[in-house]
């Protein structure tokens, strides 16, 4: 099934991507693989916005002789998260209603 | 290619955007291309798994306009010029003309509204003072010239106001027709979002 994402829902699943410890560029696109094919260019951007809204920062790190940009989540972040969970937690409602209906009809 | 040729290729068709902005850019890419060697790819399908060059590099202008635009110190005929090139792929074509039409009608009709109004304001003056120098020379009424003086300060006054007011609202209109074609851009070429079920 192919269905495109709701608008902000991938910048949830990179923030997401972040909770447990901080990455970089290419591991999370490989972290979202299962759920989401995100080519680098789309990532790119998100990551910007991300950034500029202040949901994480970035810092470099030597890695092999070169420098890798690492992102980290942060509070206003997280909170972004709850504040999307909450949301669907509605939202889960009326879809277990319609479920209901088209189930006993 | 190699990674040399890639980047230099993307910062050349992001030549006259904010240096900085393209500085990180590529550094997101070298990075993004590195781990992929790094992971076992080669140079050359590490960069061929990039996708193509052209639509790399509109993502990222539809982007940055999007952006400065956001922050309203968007030049619209720059931004005008930037979409143009974006459209000039096959897909896009018949919306870049669409925009083009759109776009210079709009700036051609407030730009002559604009310079009709301000040339005009501008005409008033130089009539009122020359009329009332020329009053004044063959000994006309005092009183009687500077009403006249008041009275065509006044409607250049109006005029040039005008002129100003039409001026900002031409530029809120065509940042308007920019944001609306570069968001429209950017759902027809969206790509490699879907969801893996």
């Amino acid at each position: 099934m192919k269905i495109q994402l709701k608008k902000g829902l991938l910048d949830i699943c990179i923030l997401a991507s972040l909770i447990e410890e901080d990455s970089y560029g290419y591991k999370l696109i490989q972290d979202t693989k299962e759920i989401v094919e995100m080519s680098e260019s789309t990532l790119y951007p998100i990551l910007r916005r991300l950034e500029d809204n202040k949901f994480l920062i970035s810092y470099t790190k030597e890695h092999n002789g070169r420098l890798r940009k690492y992102y980290k989540i942060t509070d206003k972040g997280k909170q972004n998260i709850y504040e999307f969970l909450n949301e669907w937690k509605d939202m889960k409602r009326i879809y277990d209603f319609i479920m209901e209906r088209v189930k006993n009809g | 290619m190699d990674k040399k040729e890639f980047l230099k290729a993307i910062s050349n068709n992001l030549k006259g955007f904010d240096k900085s902005e393209i500085t990180e850019i590529l550094a997101y890419y070298e990075e993004i291309i590195a781990d992929k060697m790094e992971n076992g790819l080669t140079e050359e399908d590490a960069i061929a798994s990039l996708g193509n060059i052209d639509d790399i590099t509109n993502e990222i202008k539809v982007n940055l306009v999007l952006k400065r635009s956001d922050k309203k110190i968007s030049n619209s005929l720059k931004s005008f010029i930037i979409i143009l090139g974006i459209c000039s792929s096959p897909i896009l074509l018949p919306l870049g003309f669409a925009f083009a039409v759109l776009f210079l009608s709009i700036f051609i009709v407030l730009f002559t509204l604009i310079f009709v109004f301000g040339f005009t304001g501008i005409c008033v003056i130089l009539a009122v003072f020359i009329h009332s120098f020329s009053t004044l020379s063959t000994g006309g009424d005092i009183a009687s010239i500077f009403i006249q003086l008041g009275l065509g300060l006044m409607s250049s006054a109006f005029l040039i106001g005008l002129t100003i007011e039409l001026y900002k609202a031409m530029k809120l209109l065509l940042n308007k027709i920019n944001r609306l074609f570069l968001k429209t851009i950017k759902k027809k070429t969206k790509k490699g979002e879907e969801v893996n079920a």
